[in-house]
């Protein structure tokens, strides 16, 4: 599967459809992708990678797919709400626009994705920790 | 304090208001002829400006009569307008009577124009 596929599957789930005025653009959407790939194989023990075409290799299975994209989301929330962090609201004349609460709403939409995304990684390794290092208990004293 | 880049945000979220009323209406500018001459000047006919963005204000017939004014509409800042110039909306005919330019730090967001309605046959 190619990267590029894996982006316009991202921007189907978050509506940036507008092709004239992108929500974010490519670029980012891959950095996305390739966050998102990290994740994936360390949560799930995989070994997936971009090669020189801009393919996954090895072949990238529906389930993982789909728990990729969950990721992908996460950082794309991520990058919305760095890029609304500094709206704000102004009023001339009889306009009033407030757009001070998009980055609270993208936030909060990330959360859902990162939750969706910690319990379809926890169904399928249950070696998960929901991102939380594992922690070894050290008692001293003892040998 | 704002950037250029957040002030041009403020004028096309304002443009995009006015967009969004899906209202147009079209400007005649009246041509006057005659300057110098014996019977001085007088308005001859009207040029078509063509047709522009438009977003009337929905006011009651008490506010309209606190502002001394038919009708309040607003316009995109770079609408060729005039006082004088005539608006024809929705069929009816409109003058211009006032125009003011609504900024916000700095920044021209849209038109304010007062609108006087003038009862004469419009031709359509």
């Amino acid at each position: 599967m190619a990267v590029t596929d894996l982006i316009r599957s991202l921007r189907l789930e978050y509506h940036d459809s507008d092709e004239a005025a992108p929500l974010l653009d490519d670029e980012q959407l891959e950095r996305a992708v390739t966050r998102a790939l990290a994740s994936v194989n360390k949560d799930l023990k995989r070994s997936y990678v971009v090669d020189g075409d801009g393919n996954l290799s090895p072949a990238l299975e529906d389930d993982d797919r789909e728990v990729l994209l969950l990721y992908a989301l996460v950082v794309v929330c991520r990058m919305m709400q760095a890029k609304t962090a500094r709206n704000f609201s102004f009023s001339s004349g009889d306009k009033k626009v407030d757009k001070t609460k998009q980055p609270s709403y993208w936030a909060e939409l990330g959360r859902g994705y990162l939750t969706q995304y910690q319990q379809a990684v926890s169904d399928r390794n249950p070696e998960y920790g929901g991102g939380v290092p594992a922690v070894t208990p050290l008692i001293y004293g003892s040998d | 304090m704002l950037t250029d880049g957040e002030r041009g945000m403020i004028v096309m979220d304002s443009a995009e208001l006015i967009r969004m009323s899906s209202e147009t209406a079209e400007i005649l500018r009246p041509s006057v002829s005659g300057a110098g001459g014996f019977a001085g000047p007088h308005e001859s006919s009207e040029d078509s400006l063509g047709t522009v963005a438009i977003e009337f204000r929905q006011l009651s017939p008490e506010e309209l009569k606190q502002i001394g004014a038919d009708g309040v509409c607003s316009m995109l800042p770079d609408t060729d307008v005039k006082e004088g110039d005539v608006v024809i909306h929705q069929g009816s005919r409109y003058i211009v009577t006032d125009i003011k330019r609504e900024n916000c730090f700095g920044a021209v967001t849209h038109l304010t124009i007062r609108l006087e309605r003038e009862y004469k046959l419009c031709v359509a």
